[in-house]
């Protein structure tokens, strides 16, 4: 199974000088997990929900003052279209990481969680 | 054939015929064509025949008397099956603003879902009496995939309501997405009866 079978398309970008009050509100209306920062073409960084509670609320910091860039995390990981799950598996294994982002060429495509992982596996396992 | 055997076969087939009617109604909300939808109503209705058919064999004497009503709930929960993805056929073909259905990628993966939730079904449907272990793996990616179509539907609603539409298009837009949604719930209820009758059996 490659991992644009069981990828997560909807990517949702933001720009680095938004709030993360404003990332909450894009997480919560759109009910997803992580959201994309752009920096520059080519450039990004992630937030996922664990960055929300460690890095702002836990540091007792207003998240509507705080910026997406000062608790995103870079460079994202990132691999091919065309990877194995088996490969994807590895490098969250490797890199300890929960979110792997799936790219072409330089354009982020979509994103593999841990959750697409598991159901990939036993989707894989069906078909 | 034993009629016991010719009552699976037909659910089998009737399986079978969901994730080509899920397909057809990707391709056509994908690419806009209306025209798909007209097989996914031959589509439904081969699958009434196939369900006449075989609960008129559950009639005539299939299976032990308790194991009945069961087997036959499970014939009725697979034509819903393609029931509702004809459902949801007929409200797409009466919608006029296709643009938003076509451009959205939550639309699109929930009817990815339905496509590899009626695969999961239909490619092993045998094999779960043989391997009840597979069956429950099946049930938990069942779930999983429920889940998250779920989820799509009450994030692409909120974007709905921020669309212009007129009032027909707003409502039969909005049964659409019911609809597509309500395909994995009616596969999940079909995978929660198949579990009680490989139980029973």
């Amino acid at each position: 199974m490659r991992v644009e079978e069981i990828m997560n398309k909807r990517v949702e970008f933001v720009g680095p000088d938004i709030t993360v009050l404003e990332v909450i509100e894009k997480i919560v209306n759109k009910r997803i997990r992580v959201v994309v920062v752009r920096f520059k073409e080519g450039e990004y960084g992630v937030i996922t929900i664990r960055d929300i509670v460690f890095k702002c609320l836990a540091k007792g910091a207003d998240p509507e003052a705080m910026k997406a860039h000062e608790i995103a995390s870079k460079p994202i990981i990132a691999v091919e279209k065309g990877t194995s799950l088996k490969d994807l598996i590895s490098i969250m294994e490797r890199s300890k990481i929960s979110n792997v982002f799936v790219k072409e060429g330089d354009k982020i495509i979509g994103y593999v969680s841990l959750t697409e992982v598991i159901a990939g596996y036993l989707i894989g396992r069906l078909l | 054939m034993k009629a016991e055997e010719k009552v699976f076969e037909n659910i089998e087939q009737m399986l079978r015929l969901s994730p080509v009617a899920c397909e057809l109604l990707q391709k056509a909300v994908i690419e806009g064509d209306k025209s798909l939808l007209d097989e996914i109503s031959r589509i439904e209705r081969d699958g009434d025949d196939l369900r006449r058919e075989t609960a008129r064999i559950i009639y005539k004497g299939a299976f032990l008397p308790y194991l009945r009503s069961n087997i036959l709930r499970m014939v009725e929960d697979v034509d819903d099956i393609l029931n509702t993805i004809d459902k949801a056929g007929k409200y797409y073909r009466k919608i006029h603003n296709l643009d938003f259905l076509r451009s959205s990628l939550e639309i699109a993966r929930i009817l990815e879902l339905n496509v590899l939730l009626c695969k999961v079904m239909s490619k092993n449907f045998i094999e779960f009496f043989r391997n009840p272990e597979k069956l429950k793996e099946a049930a938990i990616v069942v779930r999983m995939l429920e889940k998250e179509a779920d989820t799509l539907k009450h994030s692409v609603l909120e974007l709905v309501t921020g669309l212009k539409l007129d009032f027909w298009d707003g409502l039969f837009t909005f049964n659409f997405i019911e609809s597509i949604e309500e395909i994995s719930d009616v596969v999940e209820d079909t995978m929660d009866t198949l579990q009680v009758v490989v139980l029973s059996l």
